[in-house]
């Protein structure tokens, strides 16, 4: 049975009296410990799929279930310490007036495992590459890669079994980018996380997914393996074109 | 023949702990080409391109041996000359249109401003030059447009904008600030095949900064490579893959490639003697 299961999800806004159709009826598989990528341009609903898991998107239709089980509303605690999400903007995600240290003892105290948090929260910063000493500055005495290794020990101090990464890299540098997709690939496999990632890049998408599904307008248009895309063996042409337009081919030229 | 001449440019900022320099010795010359500028945050590329526009603000001071636009000194020009220069001369496109468009204003009144205040031009010529200009960067219903405000514009419209904006004086030289990185891969390709013709058929100099230096070796004719506001690197954008300087070969080999290895990433070393 699949981790992530996603039946004929729909998600529709209703702004000003008209209704916006950001998912329409998409399906999807995740099994456990696998790493799973939404790959798309912006408005095709990849990051609102993310946002409808979390409860955070109003679903008017289809299912969404984790380890077989539908999944309550509100989402609850479980829920929170089962799934867990990073955010595209490490600058608009940590709060700006609250220390690394309470950022990170947040979660222990609401799930009342904030017995011995000191030890935890260290060793969580160890854990994503920083030091020790970083537990008591500002998120504005950090920089862009800091940041989101911050964000990513947060979304890891309930020990989770899933993370949702919404774009987690597309607001660093190349060589910051870099480094984050490594500390992400070496937690998944220290702990075996299952990945749930979306980003409009389909090179990072390929590096860190095996299996990726692209999306337009809403819709599911292909899925498709790492095999099918590293040989350009895509059948659609929408997932043909954004192959095309994907930065790493531009120097093959 | 050289349309801008940059030589030992500085670029320095009071700040409480001392002065910072953010653009630390940086020369070139740019005829009538495609030059790209590629760094990292920070590199001061985007100094580099409002210094030549004298865009810095105090506590910021910009100085340089020599700074030369067909002959004119850049330097010593007054605000009076450079008032002339910009947009007219040397057009400049930011990166982020959501902050450099005004937001409370109509697309076609922010476009005829210029020509209406710059050129004394008619209401109607202004509007005919405006609505000219958005068929040039393939805006195909200008009439629309026009009236719309930019938060009804998507992202790459609005880049679309600011592009047709720069060019409806006709400048010889266009700074471009990244013009695509707020933008969508299919619709970046999109923006910059229109700018690239533009600059092919009118004979402009182009700057065009960016970190993505897939992009700019795709898009100019010659590269700077910018670390720590120095350039540590200049060469011909088809030489890249063959780059010398351990930053250029880091930048490019910290990239994931579909299909590539899965393996951990290179990631720079920033302690090497040329970091320093």
């Amino acid at each position: 049975m699949a981790l992530i299961e996603i039946e004929n999800l729909s998600v529709t806004f209703t702004t000003a009296g008209r209704k916006v159709r950001a998912v329409q009826e998409v399906s999807f598989k995740v099994e456990a410990k696998q790493s799973f990528g939404l790959v798309g341009e912006s408005g095709s609903g990849k990051s609102t799929i993310l946002r409808a898991i979390c409860g955070m998107a109003p679903i008017t239709g289809g299912q969404i279930r984790i380890d077989g089980a539908p999944l309550p509303t509100p989402r609850g605690r479980a829920f929170a310490a089962q799934v867990q999400m990073v955010f595209q903007d490490p600058y608009a995600s940590l709060h700006p007036r609250h220390t690394v240290d309470r950022v990170l003892s947040e979660p222990l105290a609401i799930h009342g495992q904030g017995r011995g948090s000191d030890a935890k929260i260290e060793q969580a910063l160890v854990d994503v590459g920083l030091p020790p000493a970083f537990r008591f500055r500002y998120p504005h005495q950090l920089s862009g890669g800091q940041r989101q290794r911050v964000a990513i020990a947060r979304a890891l101090m309930l020990q989770p079994q899933i993370l949702l990464l919404d774009e987690p890299t597309s607001a660093l540098d190349a060589s910051v980018q870099a480094e984050t997709l490594n500390l992400l690939s070496r937690l998944r496999a220290e702990r075996g996380l299952t990945f749930l990632m979306v980003s409009h890049d389909l090179a990072v998408i390929d590096h860190m997914c095996d299996r990726v599904l692209v999306m337009q307008n809403g819709q599911a248009v292909e899925e498709l393996s790492r095999e099918t895309l590293a040989s350009a063996a895509m059948t659609t042409p929408y997932a043909r074109a954004l192959f095309a337009a994907s930065a790493d081919r531009m120097l093959e030229g | 023949m050289t349309l801008l001449s940059v030589k030992n440019l500085r670029v320095t900022f009071e700040t409480e702990t001392g002065p910072v320099q953010a653009v630390r010795g940086v020369s070139f010359d740019l005829g009538r080409e495609r030059l790209g500028i590629v760094g990292e945050s920070g590199s001061g590329k985007t100094m580099t391109g409002r210094a030549v526009l004298r865009l810095i603000r105090a506590p910021g001071r910009i100085e340089a041996d020599a700074m030369t636009f067909e002959g004119q000194d850049l330097m010593a020009a007054s605000e009076t000359d450079l008032r002339a220069l910009r947009g007219r001369r040397i057009a400049m496109v930011m990166q982020d249109p959501k902050f450099s468009l005004n937001p409370v204003m109509k697309v076609g009144a922010q476009l005829m401003e210029g020509l209406r205040q710059r050129d004394h031009a008619p209401r109607a010529e202004a509007r005919a030059k405006a609505i000219a200009a958005l068929q040039a960067v393939q805006i195909r219903d200008p009439d629309r447009v026009m009236e719309a405000y930019p938060h009804e514009l998507s992202g790459g419209m609005g880049q679309r904008v600011m592009i047709a904006m720069m060019l409806i004086p006709d400048p010889d030289l266009l700074i471009a600030d990244e013009p695509t990185s707020a933008l969508d891969v299919t619709v970046q390709a999109e923006v910059l095949n229109i700018l690239d013709n533009l600059v092919k058929t009118r004979g402009m100099g182009l700057i065009f900064i960016s970190h993505d230096l897939r992009l700019v070796a795709r898009f100019c004719d010659r590269v700077l490579v910018m670390y720590k506001g120095k350039i540590v690197e200049e060469l011909a954008a088809k030489d890249l893959l063959q780059a010398k300087h351990p930053y250029t070969q880091g930048l490019l080999n910290c990239l994931p490639r579909i299909g590539g290895s899965r393996g951990a990433l290179p990631a720079l070393d920033r302690n090497a003697d040329w970091a320093r």
